[in-house]
């Protein structure tokens, strides 16, 4: 195939371009999926949950500033502080830094978008629904009121009644879609799409630290979301889970909660990092110092995070030498903290460090989280830890170290990147008062907060007497924390000035060598109007007309091929060019695909549950229309990229971006099914009430039928996509119609042995072995559906030797499905036989 | 040697870590058993059963993710002979690293073992 | 002699900052290492303007008891060697700025010296010191040890004698004889609570089917407060009782008028 026709002008490449990637005004912008439009709506939403927080955050202020106040009881304040830090968690640090990593990840790459739009686009609508339902629960007074931390059994039904836990378990849940969609897209885009030519060791840092998060938001998240379903099945269902009184353990929740939420702690950070790695040698005017180290720091902080749990947890009775390992293990991380602290610290002293208002807030960062840093490693030590912890001590550290370690950066880096966002430059006599405001403020607010905690105040109550000595500590953080606010509002201020007044800026004001600055400011919605080659890791600082050359479309890519959304996928480590990646324009499934799964969780928390399951369907079917976008009856074959040079695209060239992607949600979801076998372990070992009074005793027979048409599944799917790539589409659909009904037949099996289980309400031995039974069950029906898709694929011409990927995506979840099902399967039979049959002796 | 780096080296980095990992889980895991079982009632000589075996899983995890190390820094040293792209030396380099990290991570954790009471 | 030299040179410190003559004859009999201990507290604490001390009926700077005298000591230790890490810290970022001459990107000197050995270090003593004090304060089988058995539920705490001795009546003081060890063992009979009196010591929780223990002690007579640490629901904030630390004649006359 020739070289597609190139655009007689840089003008005219333009025009055609943000025809096919823009979206419609109006209406047609609920359609859009592009990186840069739903970066900006993640940013801007997160902004305005941040805003509501700290308004819950003026309220607790408010309340406990003196003595005996009389503000509000301890009805609306247990709402208050767990709205607060549910708020500034779940739909403010994560969703914003997600915002800056889905804005700024292609175009640091130098890649027009990320590999899956239309995820980001549901996952954006995913956060902004469930948000939307906890603030409306917040409105109605039926907001969470069990502590940001929703342990049981406080947050279960005898203890919480009301619908207010409810609303935490299921809008969070439904949050979370978009953390994991968005965690795959990022990991995957790191990945696969980049720059012809970045290989790993010019990959920019930023990059380097999101790749280190993506993986931990895949393992760290589904222990939460696991903990919430198994909760939410408590309290709907009656399943007895983590019922000390049915062979339960309210410690369970602990343990899958902190497995999340100490990781979560640098799932915030480490982006945060990553931006002060990026900002620091633009500002010192030399590259980062100890670029390797800085990598080698990022994933060590991101393994160690998620080996120190346990110290939420020294209070709850566990042997010192068990929380003596998580004490040291917690102290680890503190070392690859240093070596960041120091890199950076390094990096200024090495070089001529400018002022200016970014730099402002990162010595600002310097200063809090530094000082945050110290009394985590304080609290580390157990017999300190089992004097400050739940006192405000814990609640001063913690600040300390999410607001110096994330919201300060954040502001640097608001300022930092404003001119790309708006094309316009920065008007900076503001932002140093709205810097000494917020940091004053919150030095005053949080520094006391130590001593508070020392003098014994505990977190969580809503008044004290003035006999404690607290009044004048927290009258005074009270007036910080109105003095933070102000400095929050002048900032918002500051930024709306500067979108609307603001002179334009021209190309990269800063003078930084990543290649965000490449792209026109403010970026259009193509990114790059063709893509650049990269030779180093200094790329623009090298090749300062870069930007021109891009946009005239002397890199590959430059032009408008039959309105294709065209990028480039490369080889992971090398960034040798691989695959043409078509990627998907505007459309409103997404929006569709949210609505439906908003009213899977509405229903759920109305309990409504056919229509629950109408919701599930109707998910179903709307996800099954997103498959038509790369389906083609005919060949592509390889196809000029610009240089001379032929790749396939993405959908013939075997391991595309999509198989990637379900390879990293396999092992998001291994990690759900490894914290639900370590549930039924832990239970067996810790929890009160066992052995159970009946066990699982004659499903052996159907228990390992299933497991062989599970196995046999797995074998069918390889058979279906050898013989598709020999071509032999006929031969794979007829193994793809055994495949589906061995998964048929699994299903029933399961079906079967589920009715004749022990009651899951009685005793928590029951409780997880049906959950396991479940989890095996909708693998299958999963796989099922796989195999329906394939067959309407096969029969549709969509499948060929080439096109086999959806053949390979099912041989994936077959494999995955036939391994879970043995070890789960296997695990309820060993569990079955070791506890043994009650009253057999 | 040349070694050609393809994209499964990046569970190579990972593994180091990935050891310690599942390192913390044995120990915390054979903890809790030993406590719910009596091991560290049963005496083995000076030591008891439950220390004994929390020493010798110890030092294995250490010396398994030592040997990790080894071979990774064999590998980079047997790199820097040659002449290596950049790539290769920034890619060995982080294996060698994190496996390193990983072992000194492990060796530190373990740590309390020789000190800390096991079941109270 | 030089002992004698010593201790009198503390005694005459501890009468600057102590007017009461009794509290600095018995300080003056006190090992070295808690009137240290006193001495960095006082002086913490009245560098604190408008307050009058770190006392309080919650305060764990004011510490009544081995275990809370031991985790008062470690906090001191420790905000100090914090300190010097950030002034540390604080004088590189400064030192950026003022210097004239541009210092050496090594990485040997930042990354690896100053990130990586002088943590490292600094941690491990760290921890040793911390599992050494975790351990002393730890519940180890012993002779002389009272035992006391207490039950939370929504929002008060029961406690009683398991050996058959009395119970101490609901929401009335906590008596506890001083100068012995105390062990408690804690549950609870619905959420999770957390038992927690500041002044003698660290805290433990009370959670549904599991007893956890605790050991404290009181080193001197006195009322302290105690509060449910473990956010508990509504009357969280209410959950707090009394603890009496009395003389052994005393704790026998009064747990004997309760039976």
């Amino acid at each position: 195939m020739n070289e597609p026709n190139r655009p007689a002008s840089p003008v005219e490449l333009h025009h055609e371009l943000t025809r096919i990637w823009g979206a419609h005004p109006g209406f047609g912008q609920l359609a859009a999926v592009n990186h840069t439009t739903l970066g900006r709506r993640f940013i801007v939403t997160a902004f305005l949950f941040f805003a509501v927080g700290g308004i819950l955050a003026m309220l607790v202020r408010a309340q406990i500033a003196t003595s005996h106040s009389a503000f509000v009881g301890p009805e609306i304040y247990n709402q208050i502080f767990t709205m607060h830090g549910t708020v500034m968690m779940f739909l403010f640090a994560i969703p914003m830094f997600e915002g800056f990593a889905i804005y700024l990840l292609p175009k640091m790459l130098g890649t027009r978008d990320l590999a899956f739009p239309r995820a980001g686009a549901y996952g954006y609508w995913c956060y902004l629904f469930g948000g939307s339902i906890l603030l409306l629960a917040l409105a109605m007074g039926a907001a969470p009121d069990a502590g940001w931390f929703m342990y049981t059994p406080l947050s279960s039904k005898p203890f919480s009644p009301g619908i207010n836990a409810d609303v935490w378990l299921i809008g969070i849940t439904f949050v979370e879609i978009s953390a994991l969609s968005a965690a795959v897209e990022v990991l995957v885009s790191i990945l696969l799409v980049r720059a012809p030519g970045m290989s790993l060791d010019r990959m920019p840092i930023f990059a380097w630290y999101m790749l280190v998060v993506a993986v931990m938001i895949l393992v760290g998240f589904p222990p939460l979301i696991l903990g919430s379903i198994l909760l939410e099945v408590e309290r709907a269902f009656g399943w007895a889970l983590f019922d000390p009184a049915r062979g339960g353990d309210s410690l369970l929740w602990q343990h899958l909660f902190w497995i999340f939420g100490h990781p979560e702690v640098y799932i915030i950070f480490l982006p945060a990092a990553g931006m002060v790695s990026t900002i620091i040698p633009v500002m010192a005017g030399r590259e980062l110092l100890g670029y390797r180290w800085v990598v080698l720091a990022a994933i060590s902080v991101g393994f160690l995070s998620f080996g120190l749990w346990v110290h939420h947890m020294f209070a709850v009775g566990i042997p010192h030498l068990a929380l003596a390992f998580f004490s040291a293990a917690s102290m680890l991380v503190a070392i690859p903290t240093g070596v960041q602290i120091f890199a950076w610290l390094g990096t200024l002293m090495s070089g001529r460090p400018r002022f200016n208002v970014p730099m402002l807030f990162l010595c600002g960062f310097f200063f809090i989280f530094v000082l945050g840093g110290l009394t985590g490693v304080m609290v580390a030590v157990v017999p300190f830890d089992l004097q400050v912890h739940d006192t405000h001590f814990v609640v001063a550290h913690l600040h300390y170290v999410l607001v110096g370690g994330f919201v300060f950066p954040i502001m640097a880096a608001a300022y930092y990147w404003l001119p790309h966002l708006t094309g316009r430059q920065p008007m900076f006599q503001l932002g140093h008062a709205v810097f000494w405001l917020v940091f004053i403020g919150f030095n005053l607010t949080f520094f006391l907060m130590h001593l508070t905690g020392l003098l014994g105040m505990p977190r969580r109550i809503w008044t004290y007497p003035e006999s404690y000595g607290w009044d004048w500590l927290n009258l005074l953080s009270s007036i910080g924390g109105f003095v933070m606010t102000i400095g929050f509002a002048l900032f918002v201020l500051d930024i709306v000035l500067q979108m609307r007044f603001g002179p334009k800026t021209g190309r990269n004001p800063w003078g930084a060598d990543t290649l965000e600055w490449a792209t026109p400011v403010p970026p259009t919605d193509y990114g790059f109007a063709s893509i650049p080659i990269v030779t180093s890791h200094r790329q623009l600082a090298e090749d300062p007309d870069l930007p021109r050359k891009l946009a005239a479309g002397e890199g590959l890519l430059g032009f408008a091929r039959r309105n294709w959304l065209e990028t480039i996928a490369v080889d992971m480590i090398t960034g040798a060019p691989r695959q043409i990646l078509l990627l998907p324009g505007r459309t409103f499934l997404p929006l569709g695909t949210a609505l439906a799964t908003g009213l899977f969780f509405v229903s759920l928390l109305l309990q409504v549950y056919p229509l629950a399951i109408a919701g599930i369907v109707l998910t179903i079917a709307v996800f099954w229309l997103w498959t038509r976008h790369p389906a083609r009856t005919a060949d592509l074959g390889p196809l000029p990229v610009g240089d001379g040079t032929m790749l396939p695209v993405h959908t013939e060239s075997g391991h595309a971006p999509s198989w990637w992607a379900v390879v990293f949600l396999l092992l998001a979801d291994a990690a759900l099914f490894g914290s639900l076998l370590f549930g039924l372990i832990f239970l067996w070992v810790v929890a009160p009430g066992w052995p159970p009074p009946e066990v699982l005793f004659n499903s052996t027979a159907f228990a390992l039928i299933a497991m062989a048409c599970l196995a046999g599944a797995a074998g069918l799917g390889r058979l279906a996509l050898r013989a598709a790539r020999r071509g032999a589409v006929g031969w794979a659909l007829v193994w793809n119609r055994f495949l589906a009904a061995a998964h048929a037949a699994t299903l029933l099996l399961l079906a079967a042995i589920l009715t004749t289980a022990p009651d899951p309400t009685a005793h928590a031995y029951a409780g997880v072995t049906a959950a396991i039974l479940v989890y095996i069950l909708v693998h299958a029906a999963v796989g099922l559906i796989l195999a329906l898709h394939v067959w309407q694929a096969c029969r549709r011409g969509h499948v060929s030797a080439a096109r086999s990927l959806d053949l390979m995506i099912g041989r994936l979840w077959h494999d995955y499905t036939a391994v879970a099902g043995v070890i789960g399967l296997g695990t309820i039979l060993g569990v079955a036989a070791a506890i043994g049959q009650p009253g057999a002796g | 040697m040349t070694l050609a780096i393809r994209p499964a080296f990046l569970l190579v980095i990972a593994l180091g870590y990935t050891l310690w990992g599942g390192a913390l889980v044995v120990l915390y895991g054979v903890l809790s058993l030993g406590c719910v079982f009596g091991w560290e009632e049963v005496m083995l000589g000076p030591l008891t059963l439950q220390r004994g075996l929390l020493l010798l899983l110890w030092l294995l995890s250490v010396l398994v993710i030592a040997l990790l190390s080894w071979q990774t820094c064999a590998w980079l040293q047997a790199a820097r002979a040659g002449r290596p792209t950049p790539l290769a030396r920034f890619t060995l380099w982080l294996a060698a690293a994190c496996s390193i990290a990983a072992a000194g991570a492990t060796l530190f954790m373990g740590l309390p073992i020789l000190g800390a009471s096991a079941c109270i | 002699m030089d002992r004698v030299t010593r201790d009198m040179n503390l005694r005459a410190d501890v009468v600057l900052l102590d007017l009461s003559h009794d509290r600095v004859v018995e300080i003056g009999f006190l090992h070295g290492a808690r009137l240290i201990r006193r001495l960095a507290g006082a002086v913490a604490c009245l560098t604190v303007p408008l307050v009058a001390g770190c006392t309080g009926p919650l305060s764990t700077l004011d510490p009544a008891g081995p275990a809370a005298a031991a985790v008062a000591r470690l906090w001191w230790a420790m905000l100090a060697g914090a300190g010097l890490i950030f002034a540390l810290v604080m004088i590189c970022l400064l030192l950026a700025y003022r210097r004239r001459t541009r210092a050496r990107g090594s990485v040997g000197t930042w990354v690896v010296g100053l990130g990586l050995v002088f943590p490292t270090t600094t941690l491990t003593l760290l921890l040793g010191y911390a599992v050494l004090t975790g351990e002393r304060l730890l519940p180890h089988p012993g002779e002389e040890v009272l035992r006391l058995d207490g039950t939370a539920r929504q929002w008060t705490w029961s406690f009683h004698y398991p050996d058959g001795g009395p119970a101490i009546p609901d929401g009335g003081p906590l008596v506890i004889p001083v100068g012995r060890p105390v062990d408690i063992h804690v549950t609870s009979e619905d959420v999770i609570h957390s038992f927690w009196i500041p002044r003698l010591g660290g805290k433990i929780d009370a959670l549904p089917g599991h007893v956890n223990v605790i050991r404290l002690q009181a080193s001197e007579p006195g009322r302290f407060g105690a509060q449910c640490a473990e956010f508990c629901g509504l009357g969280h904030t209410q959950m707090f009782f009394w603890v009496d630390a009395v003389p052994e004649e005393n704790f026998r006359q009064r747990t004997e008028a309760w039976r």
